[in-house]
């Protein structure tokens, strides 16, 4: 294998391998955000059944890989797939490769420009790289008007030179890079005689990554799949970073926030329990980023048939809740009175995994749980719907903390798990959107 | 004992070490909430959990005592195949973090364990979410403590004087009652109170393999870690009274131990 050379992939495919590195990402969302009429789509627009396909072929390359799948409202479930960092530096050398022929400016090299740009990438060595390849060439050509060539020949001629400028704009900086690419888009597409796009809005740029250092995020239990995804991807985003996790019980990560815990964010299952840390002064501006709702979570095949809340009373059943302090313990006992339900549970578990373990190992028929819990216990427990008349919505809030060594790191996790990235992945393990 | 003085070289990791172990207890005495100490530990379930704690760690040490006295005995006195190897998986549950002995004890005696399944058919017992399940959690990790006390006596004990007790025509049992057990007493009492110490403030595995309900599998250590979570000082005001027990007890055991009255 040669190490340097970009692997042999299409068009589509980097343009998906691109997409792919602002952030995980299912093959809806990125289909959607290559049709003709979108800031990427408009240079190079991809079906939807070829974004698939090109998944498929990026999988079996190595360079992405399914982070999990996410319920869809109709059809099947949507794969989240994810950069890998093999796919990240073979999608950063191709990027800085120049092109060989000029009929591929208005396809790869202005495709280039756009997903570099958009990944806060430097065009000069891919401006510099490409002039050295073109100036000879166009150097070479005869003047079509003064040598009476045919049309062909005037057209090549014309581009030629309209790329000539357009490369030396690039790299004079004479405009900026976003209106350079604009600018090509708007006369290569005039040139080549396809559609006229007028009205739309500039790419958004993603800036480029300055983050430094390691932060630690107290999270409750309840988010452990989720955030682990959310962590990865934030590193791969932001390289120079790392997220350590510890997950546990919100009312115990509150104690240990509010007992001077060197860690940078605090992501609670509950309001209460984060405003416990604000009171205290250690943390301010919570924003909640999910939402959830409770199940009961009973053994595989579910054995004692329970259908409701009521059945967790009948005699020969056994259960477990959460312990008072703890989030899901509050929640839980909240729905067994909302349904009018006084049975005792054999236990109090110290967080909501110790409930799920106690059903997983069969110790108890059931257990008053998150939603997300139910997908998260595998296939050796299953969730039975609590009606909504009887449940709760859990709000999900974080907030950086004020003994955080890395606010701003801090503070762009907080937004990662707010930005439409973080929410895809929350959706993907049953979480609701935060409104 | 010496009466010179101690030389410098000796003393000052000593000191390091014993402001190592004063430290924190100092720190949980200057937290301790000492105008409601009286009020909090008076609450129904503080007297609840500490009664439950005492209940479970004396009847832990009881069954060990019970078990692991002969166990040690046979440990060290016979030679048998796999006697090292018994050796060290009766000390396991020292290393074993006390999560993991929960998970095991769940697998072995839990309602689909190895044992647990015809437990619960043949006699419908379950174990779990029972004070017989906390008793268990707690001998399981205690028991170790004194088997290893207890093995390391028998093991030193000068066998003469059996021999000549059986010379005089004693029996095994009576050697056994009359001169081995005394002789090793001191011994044996010194790994019944560790046992028991340890079986006082058993925290994972009870909480993994008898969960958590008051008066019921709650002991003082269950209680302490929940209460740290709503009301940091009650937790304080509990730690204070397993600290309080567990010192008395080391203290008078320990000058037994030296032979120091």
């Amino acid at each position: 294998m040669v190490a340097n050379s970009p692997p042999d992939l299409s068009l589509t495919e980097w343009v998906v391998l691109g997409l792919l590195a602002e952030g995980p990402a299912h093959g809806f969302a990125l289909a959607r955000q290559l049709r003709p009429d979108t800031p990427v789509g408009r240079v190079w627009a991809v079906p939807r059944p070829l974004v698939y396909r090109a998944l498929t072929r990026l999988e079996h390359a190595g360079l992405v890989r399914p982070l999990g799948e996410e319920a869809s409202p109709d059809g099947p479930p949507r794969s989240v797939y994810r950069l890998e960092r093999r796919g990240r530096s073979a999608l950063y050398r191709w990027l800085d490769t120049p092109v060989d022929h000029l009929r591929q400016v208005r396809t790869e090299l202005l495709t280039k420009l756009v997903l570099g740009e958009r990944l806060g990438r430097d065009p000069t060595r891919l401006v510099e790289a490409q002039e050295s390849i073109f100036t000879p060439l166009i150097d070479a050509l005869d003047d079509p008007v003064e040598a009476g060539a045919d049309v062909v020949a005037r057209w090549r001629s014309e581009i030629a030179r309209a790329t000539a400028r357009f490369l030396h704009g690039l790299r004079a900086g004479v405009c900026s890079t976003a209106v350079g690419v604009m600018v090509a888009v708007a006369l290569l597409a005039a040139a080549c005689g396809t559609s006229k796009e007028t009205s739309t809005p500039p790419a958004p740029t993603v800036q480029p990554s300055k983050l430094q250092g390691d932060i630690t995020v107290l999270a409750a239990a309840s988010l452990t799949g989720a955030f682990t995804d959310i962590g990865k991807a934030f590193e791969a985003d932001n390289s120079g970073t790392k997220v350590t996790f510890s997950f546990d019980a919100s009312s115990t990560l509150a104690t240990q926030a509010n007992s001077g815990a060197p860690a940078d964010v605090f992501a609670s299952a509950d309001e209460a329990n984060l405003q416990k840390v604000i009171n205290a002064g250690n943390a301010s501006e919570a924003a909640v980023f999910a939402r959830n709702r409770l199940a009961i979570l009973a053994g595989k095949g579910n054995p004692k048939g329970i259908r409701g809340l009521k059945d967790l009373a009948r005699s020969g059943v056994s259960f477990v809740l959460c312990a008072a302090p703890v989030p899901c313990g509050k929640y839980g006992a909240q729905v067994l009175q909302k349904a009018g339900v006084t049975a005792q549970p054999k236990s109090f578990e110290a967080n909501v995994k110790g409930v799920v373990a106690k059903v997983q190992t069969g110790e108890v028929d059931a257990g008053i749980v998150y939603v997300t819990d139910v997908k998260a216990g595998g296939d050796k427990v299953e969730g039975v719907d609590i009606p909504e008349a009887d449940n709760v919505i859990a709000s999900y809030p974080l907030a950086v903390l004020k003994q955080s060594g890395r606010p701003n790191v801090a503070q762009a996790f907080k937004g990662y798990v707010l930005s439409s990235i973080g929410q895809q992945i929350l959706a993907s393990y049953g979480f609701l959107p935060a409104t | 004992m010496s009466r010179e003085r101690p030389p410098l070289l000796a003393v000052a990791p000593a000191a390091i070490a014993a402001a190592f172990f004063v430290l924190p207890l100092a720190g949980l005495l200057y937290r301790a909430p000492w105008s409601r100490l009286g009020r909090d530990l008076g609450a129904p379930e503080v007297r609840t959990a500490l009664r439950l704690s005492l209940v479970t760690s004396l009847t832990a040490t009881a069954l060990a005592l019970l078990l692991g006295v002969p166990l040690a005995w046979t440990l060290a006195r016979h030679r048998f195949p796999g006697r090292r190897l018994l050796r060290a998986l009766t000390t396991l549950p020292m290393v074993l973090p006390p999560v993991v002995g929960g998970v095991a004890l769940l697998y072995a005696f839990g309602r689909r364990g190895l044992l647990g399944q015809w437990l619960v058919r043949w006699f419908g017992i379950t174990l779990p979410f029972t004070t017989t399940g906390a008793i268990l959690a707690e001998t399981f990790v205690a028991m170790p403590f004194l088997v290893i006390t207890a093995e390391a006596a028998f093991r030193t004990l000068d066998q003469r004087y059996e021999d000549a007790a059986r010379t005089l025509g004693a029996s095994r049992w009576t050697v056994f009652r009359r001169v081995t057990l005394p002789m090793a007493g001191p011994a044996l009492l010194a790994g019944a109170v560790l046992c028991w110490a340890r079986a006082l403030g058993e925290f994972g595995a009870t909480i993994t393999f008898a969960g958590n309900y008051p008066g019921r599998t709650q002991t003082m250590p269950l209680a302490v870690y929940l209460a740290l979570e709503t009301s940091p000082e009650l937790a304080v005001a509990l730690s204070l009274v397993l600290l309080v027990v567990s010192v008395a007890v080391l203290v008078g055991l320990r000058d037994r131990w030296l032979g120091v009255a």
